[in-house]
């Protein structure tokens, strides 16, 4: 009996997950989010830029962790480019090209920004972080003197004020990153030796390896998995895919809660008898 | 020749490198900055490296009606129709990007998502409470889960607070411990490959023969 | 001219120290002197048990580095533990099949492989289709790691590298065909996965360990001592600096942080 507890098949197992989580983004419950200190702290951060500053933006994830991360860079995009705050976006991912082109285009739409005078997308170089690194010293040649779209980045105003990846033109990093090249490399080419404060939004998995960082403040904030972006989107008063997901993510960690308990009644109960 | 040869390739740019990053002058000189050049251009090249590579295993397989060669053909059909679309159609076109959002995006996360299946059989399986210390990481797990969820705060207010209590400290230094161990050790073996005690990566078993 | 790039002080003479260190410690070692041993790491312990078992089966035994590169510190991990494994392969005559994502790793591992078999007296057994380079996207790679555990239910994983998400994917898929688990890895992130669903886990700085556990050559051990000393000084530097930032609160006063950004 109790090695029943013990042994449910895992096709059962999945079936439920499969349930828990599609259920609430058919039909949300609505329940309450507040924020955290490190997600405030990263939201704070973008805030206090003034109109014309710079802030750039690292794209570096693929298509499997979008459902965390493109909540995070439609909410910072959005509040950004509203507060008249300028951006450049950068893959070292070559999926982040495609990712960031998405959410680019949607956001600047709504926005009503004007690509070349109120955001630059870099698009995706190789051979990162080399590339990345080379940017601190001369970025038109390390991106090949072009943008994503093949444009000459002489054509395109915004990029006449950043010729370095320096801190004298850019005010801010917000790295968005689910791995490697991605905010590690941030930090030990550009944020450090170049004196730029830097916030991140990561992947759930990767927040606990990232925290150290948070800590010891060289990363301003962090953004942690959808619920990080979800506190964003709160923060900025703009509801997003984040908010929506969150009730998802709620019932699936309840979910594994109560097989973990019923793992271990089974097992407490067998090893009694 | 075959193992001496790059192992004094290897020195001299492990020397290069420090002499590039710590002193003034390999700075002045922009020592690092042409090596990534170089590097940017000897990565490039070795990317035909692997497409070559898997386009010789699978010609193979075709050509030797290997047991699903089929599949062999369909990956080199992919592969190579989108190298050639890529470059006809570039990042902007709206076949390249169609594929890629409509087929590879959904591919990938697909996989990606198998993750939250794993995870809960994962758990399932493995979080039992054996020995103290399994059960102290048994419940800190829950009170993190029900602190990062919205479901947890509607049980009761506090979890959030313990959750991030418990990825701040205790999560942080046990990462910190971890980190330093695994920096130290990192530079331990950069260091033997530099001085050619360590030596598997230029064929055969290196440092770690049987005896 | 300033001599030093700044900040860079105290990091080059680290090195240098790291090395004497390393550099005498080899050098009584292979004048005979005593080296302190290294303990028990019951991962490596577990490498030719897994093997065994593997060819007692009659089914292959699993490699990969993950999706390190080739500057990665954790692939040359990986790099010193597949010539042992290699070896114990062609030993045994058990099949081996070692997965890659990167395309420069698996040529490195192609010849590693080769010259083990080549060493154990086996170049005949050496099967170049299983040396196999997957792709380059992390999911692709992974899903073709699937597709082998599926089809060729290896008896024993070995995955000792840079892992990212894939990590647990691989993990359990390798649990549900019943094969022995072996995983190393320094991403922290990782790291639980591999400890909740594979048999025995090289935690962090214990991969870089293995090819001087596995020969027990007392020139490779003495590069571990020197590594324990230097953690020892990390250590020291550490409570000293705790110390000091909590009596001189502003960091710019602070003669600690002062020294080590000189």
């Amino acid at each position: 009996m109790w090695d029943r507890l013990m042994s449910i098949d895992k096709r059962v197992i999945y079936l439920l997950v499969a349930i828990a989580i599609a259920v609430p983004l058919i039909k949300p419950l609505g329940l309450p989010l507040s924020t955290s200190t490190e997600s405030e702290t990263a939201f704070n951060a973008v805030d206090a830029l003034k109109p014309g500053d710079i802030l750039w933006i690292g794209a570096d994830y693929g298509p499997s962790s979008a459902p965390e991360l493109d909540p995070m860079a439609v909410a910072i995009f959005r509040h950004a480019l509203k507060k008249g705050v300028k951006v450049v976006v950068y893959a070292m991912w070559q999926d982040g090209v495609q990712m960031s082109k998405n959410w680019t285009e949607l956001v600047s739409k709504e926005v009503g920004a004007k690509e070349g005078t109120d955001w630059v997308n870099l698009g995706w170089k190789p051979n990162n972080p080399v590339t990345l690194r080379q940017m601190t010293d001369d970025l038109w040649t390390a991106a090949a003197g072009v943008d994503v779209n093949g444009t000459p980045l002489s054509n395109l105003p915004l990029m006449e004020r950043v010729k370095k990846l320096d801190a004298s033109s850019v005010t801010l990093i917000f790295d968005l990153s689910t791995g490697s090249p991605g905010t590690a490399d941030y930090l030990q080419y550009v944020s450090e030796p170049k004196k730029i404060p830097m916030s991140v939004g990561v992947t759930a998995v990767s927040a606990p390896g990232a925290m150290p960082y948070v800590k010891s403040g060289q990363y301003t904030g962090i953004l942690s998995g959808m619920r990080g972006a979800a506190e964003y989107e709160l923060l900025s008063k703009a509801p997003g895919s984040a908010i929506k997901g969150m009730d998802a993510q709620s019932l699936g960690h309840a979910l594994i809660i109560l097989l973990i308990i019923l793992g271990n009644i089974g097992y407490v109960l067998r090893k009694r008898a | 020749m075959r193992k001496e040869l790059p192992l004094l390739v290897t020195i001299l740019t492990g020397l290069f490198v420090i002499f590039g990053h710590d002193f003034a002058i390999g700075e002045k000189w922009q020592l690092i900055n042409s090596m990534d050049k170089w590097q940017s251009i000897s990565q490039a090249v070795a990317l035909l490296i692997g497409a070559i590579n898997l386009t010789r295993i699978h010609v193979n397989h075709v050509r030797r009606r290997k047991a699903g060669y089929i599949f062999s053909l369909l990956l080199l059909v992919c592969m190579w129709g989108y190298t050639v679309l890529g470059v006809i159609d570039g990042y902007k076109g709206v076949t390249f990007r169609w594929v890629y959002n409509a087929l590879l995006a959904s591919l990938d996360s697909t996989i990606f998502s198998l993750l939250a299946f794993y995870i809960a059989s994962a758990a399932y399986r493995a979080f039992r409470v054996r020995t103290v210390e399994a059960s102290l990481l048994l419940v800190s797990a829950a009170i993190v889960m029900l602190g990062r969820a919205p479901i947890g705060e509607a049980i009761w207010k506090g979890f959030p607070d313990w959750a991030n209590w418990i990825m701040r400290f205790p999560n942080t230094a046990a990462m910190r411990a971890v980190l330093i161990g695994a920096y130290l050790g990192s530079f331990v073996t950069v260091l033997r490959i530099l001085l050619g005690i360590e030596r598997a990566h230029l064929g055969g078993v290196g440092g770690a023969g049987m005896k | 001219m300033a001599l030093w790039t700044k900040g860079m002080v105290v990091d080059f003479w680290f090195v240098v120290a790291l090395g004497v260190v390393t550099y005498v410690l080899i050098t009584r070692a292979r004048a005979g002197m005593k080296i302190p041993e290294i303990r028990k790491i019951a991962g490596l312990e577990a490498l030719e048990e897994s093997i065994g078992r593997a060819t007692e089966m009659g089914r292959p035994v699993h490699a990969t580095p993950g999706l390190g590169g080739i500057s990665d510190p954790e692939t040359f991990a990986f790099f010193n533990t597949l010539g042992y494994i290699a070896q114990l392969c062609a030993k045994y005559d058990c099949r081996l099949i070692n997965t890659n994502r990167n395309y420069l790793v698996h040529s490195v591992n192609e010849e590693i492989i080769k010259q083990a078999y080549l060493e154990a007296g086996r170049p005949d057994a050496y099967n170049g289709d299983d040396v196999r380079y997957l792709s380059g996207f992390q999911f692709g790679y992974t899903a073709a790691i699937l597709g082998i555990f599926a089809r060729e239910k290896p008896a024993a994983s070995i995955m000792i590298g840079y892992f990212y998400a894939e990590s647990l994917i691989l993990a359990e898929a390798g649990a549900q065909i019943g094969a022995i688990q072996i995983a190393g890895t320094t991403s922290t992130a990782q790291l639980p996965f591999f400890v909740a669903a594979c048999d025995y886990t090289l935690i962090g700085e214990e991969i870089y360990a293995a090819s001087a556990y596995i020969s027990k050559n007392p020139v490779l051990l003495g590069t571990v001592v020197g590594e324990d000393w230097f953690k020892i000084l990390v250590f020291l530097t550490i409570v000293v600096g705790t110390v000091v930032t909590n009596i001189i609160a502003d960091p710019k006063k602070n003669p600690l942080t002062n020294f080590i950004m000189k």
